[in-house]
């Protein structure tokens, strides 16, 4: 893989190419999406979730997404699922609707999640809300992931907002920002890509990456990797 | 007489009907949580909402400690009561001697529902057929505590919510934040770069304690643990300011906790007990993770609630408490006697506003064959086999930077300190050793 920095970066700062480096094994063989992706219209992407350290190669897990439009905004769905060990299936599914604004202010989301463990045992959690009596700019972990596809690829204010996540915590002090280009070698030639950096409490800094047509292809936060999936495509 | 006719024997009995209303217990494990990472205790690099709303209703004790600074061994003494070289847990992965109970089969027999979610180690990660004492819910085990928490704490609500009440319950969350930072540590050239990513608000890192630089004389096993991978105080910072992103999810997971004791009207009869295994180098003496007597990696958050039975909002910092505390406590309020020979005492009574004896030292094993008594005052510390001691005066050096062992003025202290610990290990009754 060729990392070579092409957005201006303040020097004082970790290399967007940092975390993709940890990725490595992955990306050797990445393909990239070639359709066209229109962000504003209904598109549906499914991510391959890795962690970055042990048996990097091994997906964990993945996270499929679809949107469509909806009420003057959009409707995203969610379905994701994981191991959580040894005979143990982590499943969630879910959806939020917002608008569709630099921030993709969610106004309602749900949220199941149902864990199958060895000898039949499960769990089911359920979860709803809606934005109706919170105030502020406010974004929602999943709806985030529509936001980064629609923000312009070059510098602007940093947006601060407070951040929901799937079963309802309001996170606060979070911020989102762009952080320049990175061009990596792929088996198809070079593929640039624009990162946004996520920061706030209660997560680790997120960085999202996304292709020229917006769409997003990585997404990483400390130990937790996203890679889309060219196969379900 | 087998360990439930000793549960039931008549005085327990008697104690059990004379409160019918006997508490829940939900105990709320940590993994590698400092004492002071928490905004209720003056932490300002961490926000932690959900933890301060326990501490406000609740007893938190300032004085609390871990039986040993690693994790199967702090565990085995917190499920026991008993120190963990009398468990037989004297280091990581190990299994907790055969004929020793924890406290899931003590109050099982006693009469409770038993329930534990999440990480083990004793000496498996997560084993659900080798989990003496508890029914186990199907999430749990050793990995990122960013992907396995929010499973825990859902399944423990969702048992919360779901369950039978034909009998009281106690149910064990044990988390693995923010154990997570030990990959920070293991891998730090893929997690920690020159540069952090917070770099250009430096505000948000946290400043470096006040004994970063501080290496006392110490015993040769602990001179080697200062860490030498980051090469400059940025990365220290960073380190930091990820540990203190975990303490936050930490807090969310006991949110989602005490959500669902909350929706289910039982917070007057539950009794929430939150600690941790072991605390977190946190830059302090150039340490990361734990395996030192030092403060930052002995010292652990104790907080107890239960509105209306126990005192609120009470920050405790005149009692020496332990984690083997928390079995003769949980069959206090069970209404159950206590295993023989636990080396802990309850800590009902000063829970309820009563005075407590006992508590006038606490004691810690290190890396098998280190030692720390701790008094109100000093902290001894010694190796076998290493002439080289430590003593430190916790009240004028809280920091724990300059080890007074050579300071003549203290030898009355010093011998005093000395036969404490003599004494204290000549009353355990150690494990055999593994053949």
């Amino acid at each position: 893989m060729h990392l070579e920095i092409i957005g201006a970066q303040k020097p004082d700062h970790m290399p967007l190419d940092f975390p993709l480096s940890l990725m490595k094994p992955l990306l050797d063989g990445f393909s990239a999406p070639v359709e066209t992706f229109d962000p504003q219209k209904a598109w549906n992407t499914r991510y391959l979730t890795y962690c970055l350290v042990g048996n990097v190669k091994v997906p964990t897990g993945f996270v499929a997404l679809d949107r469509t439009s909806a009420k003057g905004g959009f409707m995203l769905r969610v379905r994701s699922e994981h191991s959580a060990g040894k005979d143990r299936v982590h499943r969630l599914e879910g959806e939020v609707s917002g608008a569709t604004d630099e921030l993709a202010t969610p106004r309602e989301w749900r949220a199941t999640g149902d864990t199958a463990g060895a000898r039949g045992t499960r769990l089911r959690s359920n979860w709803n809300g809606s934005t109706e009596k919170l105030s502020g700019k406010l974004s929602h972990q999943w709806s985030l992931l529509d936001a980064v596809q629609r923000l312009p690829q070059k510098p602007f204010p940093k947006l601060s907002f407070q951040y929901i996540t799937y079963d309802g915590a309001l996170l606060p002090r979070h911020t989102l920002a762009y952080r320049g280009a990175v061009e990596i070698q792929t088996g198809q030639g070079k593929l640039r890509l624009h990162g946004y950096e996520q920061l706030g409490g209660g997560i680790l800094p997120w960085i999202y990456y996304t292709a020229d047509s917006g769409r997003l292809l990585i997404a990483v936060s400390g130990l937790e990797a996203w890679l889309f999936d060219g196969a379900a495509a | 007489m087998t360990r439930r006719e000793f549960t039931l024997t008549a005085p327990a009995v008697a104690l059990a009907q004379a409160k019918p209303q006997r508490p829940n217990f939900l105990m709320i494990l940590c993994d590698q949580l400092s004492l002071d990472a928490i905004q209720a205790h003056g932490c300002k690099w961490a926000r932690t909402p959900n933890i301060d709303r326990l501490i406000a209703r609740g007893v938190t004790f300032m004085e609390s400690h871990s039986t040993n600074p690693v994790c199967s061994p702090a565990r085995s003494s917190l499920l026991t009561g008993r120190m963990p070289v009398e468990t037989g847990v004297v280091t990581n992965g190990l299994a907790i001697r055969d004929g020793m109970p924890n406290f899931g089969q003590w109050l099982r027999d006693g009469g409770y529902q038993t329930v534990y979610s999440g990480k083990w180690h004793l000496p498996e990660g997560w084993a659900p057929d080798n989990t003496a004492g508890f029914d186990v819910l199907p999430v749990g085990g050793q990995g990122q505590g960013s992907q396995m928490d929010p499973l825990v704490s859902a399944a423990c609500a969702s048992w919360i919510r779901s369950r039978s009440k034909e009998k009281p319950y106690l149910l064990m969350a044990s988390l693995l934040q923010p154990h997570d930072i030990c990959y920070w540590c293991i891998n730090p050239k893929e997690l920690v770069t020159s540069h952090s990513p917070v770099a250009v608000d430096s505000a948000l890192l946290p400043e470096l304690p006040p004994n970063h630089r501080s290496r006392p004389k110490a015993p040769a096993i602990l001179d080697k643990l200062a860490y030498k991978q980051f090469t400059s105080d940025e990365q220290w910072r960073y380190y930091l300011y990820a540990y203190y992103r975990m303490v936050e999810m930490l807090d969310l997971d006991v949110g989602r906790l005490l959500q669902a004791v909350e929706m289910a009207g039982e917070l007057d009869s539950t009794v929430v007990i939150f600690t941790s295994d072991h605390g977190e180098g946190g830059g302090r003496h150039q340490h990361v993770q734990k395996w030192y007597p030092y403060d930052e990696a002995v010292k652990v958050p104790l907080v107890i609630s239960c509105p209306g039975r126990i005192r609120e909002g009470y920050r405790d910092i005149a009692h020496l408490v332990s984690t083997a505390d928390l079995m003769p406590t949980l069959c206090d309020y069970a209404g159950i006697k206590t295993p023989p020979d636990i080396c802990g005492t309850s800590l009902r009574p000063f829970l309820e506003g009563k005075p407590i004896e006992g508590h006038e030292f606490v004691a810690a094993e290190v890396r098998v064959s280190g030692r720390m008594i701790r008094t109100g005052r000093f902290k001894y510390v010694r190796f076998a086999g290493d002439p080289v001691e430590q003593l430190f005066d916790m009240r004028d050096d809280p920091w724990e930077m300059k080890n007074l062992i050579d300071t003549p003025g203290l030898s009355a202290e010093i011998r005093a300190h000395r036969k404490l610990l003599d004494d204290f290990e000549a009353r355990m009754k150690p494990a055999p050793k593994p053949a």
